[in-house]
């Protein structure tokens, strides 16, 4: 199957189609490798890079927010070891006291002031409040009241304080809800506060921060071509800022908190639906919180629809051009080769040997076309060689013909002489010897092949006059030619032969003689006009298992000694080619007509031939 | 000489091709209506920010077309949306109040190949909407009574006829309270929506009726008018009140038990799948067929809201 395709696709095609596949099919080949492994390492590199360069900036993220806490860390230090608010915590409550209840009070204002000036130069810190063992609240807001129903030592962020004995705390986001109309978002940093000296709780310090310098740290950080984004958890697990909180709040978006809790990677791929996510973690041990950036995977590398725009661009645009490189290479490789090839196809369509070919190009092609011409060259001259030994031929079979008819022919006529002679017809042996040596003369030409049909009339007129003289009455001949076909050529001799067979094979052997028509007219026809010569005879006729074989080579010989008829259509047939020659009329006491058909070629042409005929 | 020609017209082609693959997009931005009712009031608040979260997101322009301040009225909506028509708006967002008139422009505007999505509503004009479940928020309400009630007499406490979602609701609980065996609608009162004429006309329908132990305030001032009432009254051991949406004011009454439960829906997710849905449609992501989109309701007690889940419903990050 795949042999039948090759073949198919490639062996019986020119040789400039298969170099053009070829060459476009090895470029294409190898530009679209390179080309994918270029995009494919580069890809790799450059997600590579995003991805450290994500991490690198989730690190800073980190930072920034570690060192945000650890300032408000030092806040929370400031108060803790505030001499005033040791001071106001240690000492218990003198209700009956009314100098005491005076001082607390201008006490508690000086602490609000001291709270006071933190919110003025911090836009983040909503609120701070130390919820006093005793179960006072000190803070800068003025006459905030908690709800009578809630227990603030079950706020999450009091109990974490509690657990945690001192050290601070970050409470994830929750809303405020303790005090009456006061419902706001905040996260919150809280301690314990104890006495530096016996280390005893003396209260709750509670930080209430917005989300400001939290959103100011993580937004706009322009990772994931500017579409991604940074988000906070904590340890465990609940939400610390969300650039769209709200959403995932009102389950309309999610991440997957799961994946990131659980996994030790710092790059993990959602597995959600939708959009793909990379998210790159980056842990605090501070905090314990994750920063996790966000990056749509098909945006971890901000240019690589580009590369893989132009990758492709460079495929299609490298299809026509290699196709077009290709057809240029080969043609030119290739167009020496085809000027051979025409050439070939020329000599063998048209026989025309007279060609020379000088293509230059490489030197293979230019030995082949030497090569061509030297083949030419030898054709030719064997060619020449041919043709001098078959005029060769010819001519010595002609002078065989001339050879022969006159040994018999001379010897019977030169008897007819010596009996004419004694018998004193001196008339009939100045007319025998007259056209005897006009037959001769007729004969020999002046060496030339061919003759006009008057001559060769006239020739053969002289012969049946001569042939009258001996049989007298037993030979009677009619000679109608056309006066028109005078003027035409022939090959010389081709009638004797056919009238001697007639006298000799027809008449001859008849008791009472018989009759020699010979005819000749130009017979036309759509494509050519033919000269036909024919010989009739009214004797024996020639049998039909001879008549078969009269072409050939011994039954062809109807004369012993004499001239074979396959020797005359050979010559007719070297002269004139297939479609020419002798036709065989003939029935055993029929009689025989012999057809000469040549073509009429006319001897006007040639300027001594027409002279000779006028 | 042909064939040069051919080449080079086979690289224009290609260079065109290439400069096509590099040739960058730019994002869409729909022009939108945005109609909504009673922007002082914070579920309309909340769903205003939610419109405007999604419009961030979905890479929409939301118009305002009126004054937004104070409440919206028929005749209020009716021009806006007449002047978001002819500024050629791409799709209308729009709560429509009952209005023979409203739906008229809404129909008008749908034949003219202007998309309308209606949310918070209780009209059928159009086929896109981000509505409540009624049918949801009628079982919570009976869930809700179960809890704090043992049966018996109810009343419907509802603010006019023009709102459709209120009618809606109205419609929903009727419905289900239908042949209850522990519940019985005895009394739909019709009122106005501000607390203080609730409150008095609750007071008024709760002297002449003594048996009834549970109301249901079909809209937020409904609901604190009826508690006020209860509580004016002294009724609160005898008479739950269960209200819908949720306010600072009504949580407050919720703290103070004078208000037993409320139904909350998610009026930021309804702000938000408003304008996600109107950005799907313009889009070619939403046909007709794919029907409305329900927002999800929940059951809030007082013990509820210390829980973060509930917190964040109750509570718009957005407002931090």
């Amino acid at each position: 199957m795949f042999k039948r395709t090759w073949e198919r696709a490639f062996k019986y095609r020119s040789i400039k189609w298969n170099m053009t596949v070829a060459f476009s099919l090895l470029l294409i080949i190898c530009i679209n490798a390179v080309a994918y492994l270029f995009f494919v390492i580069y890809s790799e590199t450059a997600e590579r890079n995003a991805k450290n360069y994500t991490y690198g900036i989730l690190e800073q993220v980190n930072k920034n927010i570690e060192y945000y806490l650890r300032y408000m860390e030092d806040i929370s230090n400031l108060t803790f070891f505030n001499g005033n608010i040791q001071s106001y915590l240690r000492d218990s409550i003198r209700e009956s006291d009314y100098l005491h209840q005076v001082r607390r009070t201008f006490e508690r204002e000086a602490i609000a002031e001291y709270f006071n000036s933190f919110l003025s130069i911090r836009q983040d810190i909503v609120s701070i409040y130390i919820f006093a063992a005793n179960g006072e609240i000190l803070t800068n807001r003025p006459h905030v009241s908690v709800k009578d129903y809630m227990d603030i030592r079950e706020q999450l962020w009091y109990k974490r304080a509690k657990e945690a004995d001192g050290a601070v705390v970050i409470s994830p986001p929750h809303v405020r809800n303790v005090f009456e109309d006061d419902y706001q978002w905040v996260v919150s940093l809280s301690r314990v506060i104890k006495h530096l000296d016996t280390k005893e709780s003396l209260g709750v310090l509670l930080i209430d921060l917005n989300f400001r310098v939290i959103e100011d740290i993580c937004e706009h950080l322009g990772i994931g071509s500017g579409t991604g984004y940074v988000f906070i958890v904590d340890r465990d697990g609940e939400l610390v800022y969300h650039p769209e909180q709200q959403l995932i709040y009102s389950n309309l978006k999610n991440e997957d908190f799961d994946l990131i809790m659980n996994t030790g990677e710092r790059f993990v791929t959602s597995r959600l639906p939708g959009r793909e996510k990379l998210y790159t973690i980056a842990e605090s041990e501070f905090t314990g919180w994750k920063v996790v950036g966000v990056t749509y995977t098909d945006e971890l590398v901000p240019d690589i629809r580009d590369i893989q725009n132009f990758i492709i661009a460079l495929a299609l645009v490298s299809i026509p051009l290699t196709l077009v490189l290709s057809t240029l290479i080969s043609s030119r490789i290739s167009r020496p080769l085809k000027r051979l090839a025409q050439t070939m196809k020329q000599v063998d369509e048209q026989q025309d040997l007279d060609i020379y070919v000088n293509i230059e190009g490489s030197r293979e092609v230019a030995f082949l076309s030497k090569s061509f011409n030297t083949m030419l060259t030898r054709i030719r001259e064997l060619m020449s060689q041919l043709l001098m030994e078959q005029e060769l031929k010819r001519k010595s079979e002609l002078k065989a013909l001339q050879a022969q008819i006159n040994p018999h022919f001379l010897y019977n006529t030169l008897d007819l002489v010596i009996w004419m002679t004694k018998r004193g017809k001196t008339e009939e042996v100045i007319q025998l010897v007259s056209s005897l040596s006009r037959l001769f003369r007729l004969s020999i030409g002046k060496g030339d092949e061919m003759t006009s049909v008057r001559d060769e009339v006239e020739h053969i007129k002289h012969y049946l006059l001569i042939q009258k003289l001996r049989y007298k009455s037993k030979l009677e001949f009619i000679i109608d030619v056309e006066h028109e076909t005078y003027r035409y050529k022939m090959p010389r001799l081709i009638l004797q032969p056919l009238v001697e067979n007639a006298i000799y094979h027809g008449i001859k052997p008849l008791p009472g003689g018989g009759c020699v028509t010979v005819r000749g007219y130009l017979q036309r026809q759509p494509k050519r006009t033919d000269l036909v010569l024919e010989v009739k005879d009214n004797g024996t006729g020639i049998p039909e298992d001879k008549l078969k074989d009269i072409f050939n080579g011994a039954a062809s010989k109807l004369r012993e000694g004499g001239i074979g008829v396959k020797n005359i259509q050979e010559r007719i047939r070297l002269y004139a080619g297939e479609g020419y020659g002798l036709e065989y009329e003939s029935a055993s006491g029929a009689g025989t007509k012999v057809r000469v058909v040549l073509p009429a070629i006319d001897t006007w042409t040639d300027a001594k031939a027409k002279e000779e005929l006028l | 000489m042909k064939r040069w020609l051919a080449f080079c017209s086979v690289m224009a082609l290609m260079t065109s091709m290439t400069a096509g693959c590099f040739a960058g997009s730019t994002q869409p931005t729909h022009r939108v209506a945005l109609i909504l009712q009673e922007s002082p009031y914070e579920f309309w608040i909340n769903v205003k920010q939610g419109a405007d979260a999604g419009a961030a997101e979905f890479g929409v322009q939301l118009l305002q077309y009126a004054n937004m301040v104070g409440p919206m009225n028929a005749e209020k909506q009716i021009e806006s949306l007449r002047l978001a028509l002819e500024d050629g708006v791409d799709a209308v967002v729009i709560s429509p109040i009952d209005s023979v008139e409203l739906e008229r422009l809404i129909k008008q505007s749908r034949n003219s190949g202007t998309p309308v999505v209606s949310i918070h509503s209780g009209s059928v004009t159009s086929p896109f909407r981000v509505t409540e479940d009624y049918e949801q928020t009628a079982e919570l309400a009976l869930e809700a009574l179960k809890s704090v009630s043992d049966g018996g007499e109810i009343a419907l406490i509802n603010a006019g006829s023009t709102d459709l979602p209120l009618s809606a609701r109205q419609q929903a609980l009727v419905d289900r309270f239908a042949n209850h065996p522990e519940f019985r609608i005895a009394e739909t009162l019709v009122t106005a929506d501000d607390k203080r004429i609730v409150m008095e006309q609750v007071k008024t329908m709760l002297e002449q009726r003594k048996g009834i132990s549970a109301m249901i305030g079909i809209c937020e001032g409904c609901a604190i008018g009826a508690a006020l009432a209860v509580r004016d009254l002294g009724l609160a051991e005898q008479t739950a009140v269960i209200g819908f949406d949720s306010t600072d004011s009504a949580i407050h009454m919720l703290e103070e038990e004078w208000l037993d439960a409320m139904i909350v829906q998610n009026s930021f997710a309804m702000g938000y799948l408003g304008v996600k849905m109107v950005a799907e449609i313009l889009d070619g992501h939403r046909k007709e067929k794919d029907g409305p989109i329900y927002t999800q309701s929940v059951i809030i007690y007082k013990e509820s809201l210390q829980l973060p889940e509930y917190q964040k419903m109750l509570y718009p990050f957005m407002n931090r």
